[in-house]
This record gives C-alpha cells, structure tokens and sequence, in this order.
C-alpha cells in the first residue's frame, strides 16, 4: 500500500499544502541564500582591513571562475565610507585675455597633506603612498583635474576620460599594469620617454591592432616619436588641468598638463620637490619655526586631522628652512615630503585659489586663454570644446576617483558649459552661470573593457559614434562598474540560485503531478 | 554582436514584449480559471472555458515568443560575451529560464492530463503555480530590461520595498526580505488551495 493510498483524503490534502509550503519556502529560503552568500565584503568604516579581506577571501574563487578581474586591485569607495556618486559644479568666465573655471565639490575632510616623514625610532619613515583605494590615514591629496579637447582626440567627445584610461597603466591601476622592468625594455620608453612606469595615453598615440580602438601601452616603440611629435604639432592631445591641494594649491597655483602618448608636464618645472636626501636618508627641509612656530607636524595630529589650514602645513618659502639633523626631533614628529617651488615655464601658466568649508571644495584656476604654448589648448570664442572632469577625496590616486562623462564648453555657441564674459580682472561668480554634474566612481570600465565584446555598447565605442550617457546614468554606469568588479564575489552564487530556482519549478509540478487523485 | 546598432534592440523590444504580455495573460487567464464557476456565462461565452483556453493558447504564443526574445536578447543586443559577465543580463537569463521552463512543464501538464486537470486539486495547484510563476518571471525581467534601458519600470515601488538592486545580482540584502517573499509566495499557495478546496473551483469538466 503506498502512502497516498493509507492517507484520508483530509489528511492527503494537508500533507499537499504543507508539501508545497515547505516546497515553495524551502526553495525561496535556498535561493536567497544563495544570493546572499554572493553579498560584496565591505565595510563603512575605513581601514586596510576591507580591501586585505576581499584579497584573503576570494582570490581562490577568481582564479577558480577564471574572472581576469584582479582581486588585490579591488577597493571601491564604500569601504571608505564614501557613495559610488557625488554632485560637482562649473562655472567659467573670460574676460578677453584669462579664462577663469570656479569648480565645486564635496570632500569629506580638506586633504592637504600629501605623503609625509615621519621620526620614528631615530629615523625618517616614509608615510602615504600611491595605494588601492583609500590610502592609510588619508596622506594622499585632494585633487581636481579636467582635461580639454578641442576635437582632435578620437574617443573624448564620446567617452571622455575613458579614451585615456587604459588597463595597463601603471600599478596598482588593474591587474594588466606592466612592471618597471617590462617598461624599461620598450625602446620608446626607454631612449624617449625614459620612465619605467605607463600613464594616461590617448588611443592615436599607439600603433592599433585590427582597428583604431585596439590599442596597448606597448603599442609604441623608438620610431614612432616622430609620429609622436607630429600629432602634438597638430594638436592631438588632451590639455590637463591639475589642482593638487598639498602639491600647489597653498602656494596658488596649478600643475599643467597634457595628455597624448604619457601624461606628461609642461614645458618648464613643477611646483613641488622631494623633501629627502636618499643618500643621508634625511628630509631636505623642515618647518622654520622662527616664521611658523613649529619644526614639525604632530603625528597624533595627523592622525586626528588636526590641521590648521590658516596656518603652516605645507613647506615653502616662507615656512621652511634647510633641515638640521641636529634638531631635537621627537618620536612622531612629521615632515611633509614634499616642498613646494615657484614653478616655471608652460608648467606655471595656471594659477589658483581654493578653499574648504563644510566638507566641499571651492577650486579656482585661472590661465591666459591663449598661452602660445604648444602644450596648452588655446581657448577662443565661437568654438566648441569638449571637456571632462575628474576629483579624488579621501586620500585616493590613481584610478580611485570621480569622474564625469564628456561634456561640451564654449565661449560664445551653445553648449553644456557656458562661458560668461565680463570686463575686469575678477570675475563676479553670482553672475556666472553654474552647471551642475553627477560625478561616478568609474571602478575598472576602462578603454580596454569599453571597447570589449564584454560591453553591449562596445560598437558604439568603436565607432566613436554616442556617448556613455546615451546608454548609462551615472549613478547606474557606476553601480555596473563595482558589479564588474565584484562579480566574482556576486556571481559565485549564481549556479546554486539558478539549479535552485529550477528544480524548485520541476519539485511543485512533480510534487502536485504526485500528489494527483484522478 | 553588431545588433545592438542594427535594430537587435528593437527586435528583443518586439518579442520580449510579446513574450511578456502573453505570459501576464497566462497569469490572469489561470487565476482567473480558478475563482470562475464553472458554466458562468459572460455575453454568451463560457467564462471558465474561455480561461482555461487563454491559458493554453497564450502559453503556447508566450514560449514561442520567450525563445524568440532569448536569441534576440543574447545574440542580436548584448552579445553572448556581455550577456554571461554582467549580473544585469545574467539576471535576465536566469529568469527567463525561469518562465520557460514554467511554461514548458505547464504544457506538459496540460498535454498530459488535458482538461481534466481542473478537476484534481493537486494538479491544478501545480498548473496554476507554473502560470504564477511564469508570470512573475517575465515580469521581473521586463522590469530588469526597462532598467537596462534606463527607462525605469512599474516594478520599481517593488524592488525599492524589496530593496533589491536591479543592476546587481539580484541579491536579497537580509533575511527579512527573503522572509516576506516567502510569506507572500506562500500566501498566494495557502489562497490557491484555500479555493480549491470550496467547491466552485473544482467542478468544471473542462478547460
């Protein structure tokens, strides 16, 4: 006798509904955890620790799954408490002979300091480094940076910022940066550049592959510098804006850049230095305490954010002095690292002022419209520029930024951003029209990925024919990037859920077919 | 992969849609099936024949449609290399295979038993689950395509109470969530069988 046949058939109809409850239940509960068991490790409190748990956790799982995404690159903004989007704002004024850009963006804490040394055990310890994500203890500077194109580049117009950042640009960018050594041996490098690191490069720089888009950083050698040459005598390349808060920005001014087979500086000298002797392994300058009361920082203060901004924590003229070994240095003291110089040349043509109140930045710089150097865009009315802009907070570098999507900028025709002309030497900026943008964490979407079978929109890259923004908002283009990023944490589910789901549909039809009294 | 430029958009747009209305018409033609008294006649039609029938009849249009929308969807818009790394997509997928195979083994049930079925409390609990769910899955990817397309969905309230992010892995952030789906799913269940056991639901003949 089989268990439907000793059953009532009361008793055969609660044991159905009670089946098919525990069913339906035990499948949604084995689905949601499935799901669930893919959440991101992450944290809202800021340490290292995020970042080593996801590189611990998971870096069996990645090479398991084959994602070619590399764990102990990964760190997104929410492990330092920090949203995947911030709101930005531009203003620009000119007055016939400057052109003035009155940006604004929110930074949780003024990041004036930049890499420091610190007296410990009787020696100078470096702090604060190039590193994934946010930097321990924040000793990275705030930065603003735009770059400007006056529709030469391939790709800008388009993609914006994504036409210069490629995944093989220097440690720790992604998984795909060459090492020192692989640089050194590509003999453009080498005898030209002579840099043992990949930055930001534009796509026409590189000898392509099968197309113009399919570039690499090697995709360049010795020979091509007179092609290099040539796109810079016709103006293919990306003028950058560069407002560093520790390297220049107390001193007023702004480093100038531009963008074609490296990033490179202007023609002339940077506003900062290396404050350490690698011989003595000594700081070269120090705090004046006949100007500023002080020979040093306080660690602890560092380490509190107690900074006065009014006050000396940067080195410069008027702050500092040739370092005395012989000082009375104490445990904790701490130097900055870098000291700051009156730039020159094309490098010194952007000046700025910024402030910080109430957790935003107010940035402005300043630079004759027309500088006459070759490695500045020239800016003149009845023309339409394309433009796009990048801020880092948070003691963030390298690709740990926010970015905007390209936005068009002109004098005098229609566009995103209006330039507004005034006469006089400062500009009113409550007259100023104000365009206001959402800034996005653009997590590893690089060139490389964008023009990728792996991105749906890839054909529209490739034929540099929409922008992002006519497929993507910025909250959602970031939100896909960190998913990218952390697919293999998210997605390692996935087969349970999907196995699940399925058996969970075949069990109630089984179960009710089972079940049957006809 | 070039579809996406060449009208795949448009053609994913055609059949998804087809696949989805007639897969929300299975829906409420089963449901409605259930609470309509046999013999009950609407202008002349018999309401409880004309359900079972729109069941049968859109379920056939709705797989027919949902195969369509899956080569169109893979292969003419995203591309089978973006449809298996974004979780979006992946969603999309796994839902769909979701519906097909509800609407596959709801024919089969159907082809098996024919319109006797209505008359078995425990088949027709399994015929009716299959058109819920079948439904509930072209839903959430309807919704997951108008998300893609930034165009928002009706099922955006849901996902906000749901607190589930559309472009992720369709992840349930707590347990509570995955709680109140159950309880909603199993409410639905309890209704289901709560009606099948008056006596209105299980005296038609045909279906």
């Amino acid at each position: 006798m089989t268990l439907r046949q000793r059953l009532s058939p009361s008793k055969r109809r609660v044991t159905m509904l009670a089946g098919l409850l525990v069913g339906v239940t035990s499948t949604l509960l084995v689905v949601s955890a499935g799901m669930a068991a893919t959440l991101p490790s992450s944290s809202s409190t800021f340490s290292q620790g995020p970042i080593a748990q996801i590189v611990e956790e998971n870096v069996e799982l990645i090479d398991v799954l084959g994602y070619k995404i590399a764990r102990d690159r990964i760190a997104i903004p929410t492990d330092w408490g920090e949203p995947l989007t911030k709101e930005m704002s531009i203003q620009t004024a000119y007055n016939g002979e400057d052109i003035w850009f009155r940006a604004k963006f929110p930074s949780p804490r003024p990041g004036v300091l930049h890499d420091a040394l610190v007296f410990e055990g009787g020696e100078w310890v470096k702090r604060g480094k190039s590193d994934v994500g946010s930097v321990e203890n924040f000793l990275y500077e705030d930065r603003f940076t735009f770059h400007v194109d006056d529709g030469s580049v391939r790709g800008f117009a388009t993609q914006g910022c994504g036409a210069a950042c490629h995944e093989d640009l220097r440690d720790p960018f992604t998984y795909a940066a060459p090492s020192k050594e692989e640089v050194s041996q590509n003999s453009y490098f080498a005898n030209v550049k002579k840099k043992t690191d990949t930055r930001h490069y534009i796509p026409d720089s590189r000898v392509a592959g099968e197309d113009w888009w399919d570039v690499s950083w090697d995709g360049i050698s010795e020979s091509d510098a007179p092609k290099i040459a040539d796109l810079k005598e016709q103006g293919v390349f990306l003028d950058q804006w560069h407002w560093r808060a520790s390297r220049g920005g107390p001193m007023g001014v702004s480093d100038d850049m531009w963008v074609l087979d490296y990033r490179n500086g202007d023609a002339g000298k940077s506003a900062y230095s290396t404050n350490f002797d690698k011989e003595t392994n000594l700081p070269k300058k120090m705090f004046d305490p006949a100007k500023t009361g002080i020979a040093a920082l306080r660690w602890e203060d560092v380490l509190d954010w107690n900074i006065d901004l009014n006050g000396a924590y940067y080195l410069a003229a008027d702050t500092m002095k040739d370092f005395d070994p012989d000082y009375a240095w104490k445990e904790g003291d701490v130097i900055p690292r870098r000291y700051l110089r009156t730039p020159e040349g094309s490098r010194a043509d952007i000046t700025s002022r910024s402030s910080w109140n109430d957790g935003w930045w107010t940035v402005e710089m300043r630079r004759a419209m027309d500088t006459g150097n070759p490695d500045d865009k020239a800016f003149t009315p009845n023309r339409v520029y394309n433009i796009a802009f990048a801020f880092y907070t948070s003691g963030t570098g390298n690709r740990w930024h926010y970015v905007t999507f390209p936005y068009t900028l002109s004098l005098t025709q229609l566009a995103d951003i209006q330039g507004r002309f005034f006469s006089g030497d400062e500009p009113n900026w409550t007259s100023v029209p104000e365009s206001t943008f959402t800034a996005f964490y653009p997590g590893q979407a690089t060139w490389q990925y964008i023009t990728s079978d792996e991105h749906p929109g890839a054909p529209a890259v490739r034929a540099d024919s929409r922008s992002c923004s006519s497929c993507h908002s910025e909250e959602q283009v970031s939100k896909l990037a960190v998913g990218l990023e952390l697919r293999g944490e998210r997605e390692a589910g996935r087969p349970l859920t999907w196995v699940a789901g399925l058996l969970g549909i075949v069990g109630i039809a089984v179960s009710g077919i089972i079940l049957r009294r006809t | 992969m070039e579809g996406i430029f060449d009208n795949g958009t448009a053609w994913h747009s055609i059949t998804a849609s087809l696949f989805q209305g007639s897969s929300i018409l299975v829906l409420i033609a089963a449901v409605l099936r259930l609470f309509i008294k046999p013999g009950r006649m609407v202008q002349g039609i018999d309401a409880s024949l004309a359900s079972g029938t729109l069941v049968v009849f859109g379920s056939v249009v709705a797989l027919f449609f949902a195969v369509l929308a899956t080569i169109t969807g893979i292969w003419m818009t995203w591309g089978y290399a973006a449809t298996s790394t974004i979780s979006l997509t992946q969603n999309k997928t796994m839902f769909a295979t979701y519906g097909i195979l509800a609407l596959v083994v709801l024919l089969l049930v159907r082809w098996k038993f024919g319109p006797g079925l209505w008359k078995d409390r425990s088949l027709t609990t399994a015929y009716v689950s299959m058109a819920v769910i079948q439904g509930i899955a072209a839903g959430v990817n309807g919704s997951l395509g108008g998300e893609a397309g930034l165009l928002g969905t009706v099922l955006d309230p849901v996902w906000r109470v749901l607190n589930v992010e559309t472009t992720g892995s369709m992840v349930l952030p707590t347990v509570g969530a995955a709680g109140l789906l159950a309880v909603i799913v199993a409410g639905v269940v309890a209704v289901v069988v709560w009606r099948l056991t008056t006596k209105g639901g299980l005296e038609s003949s045909s279906g």
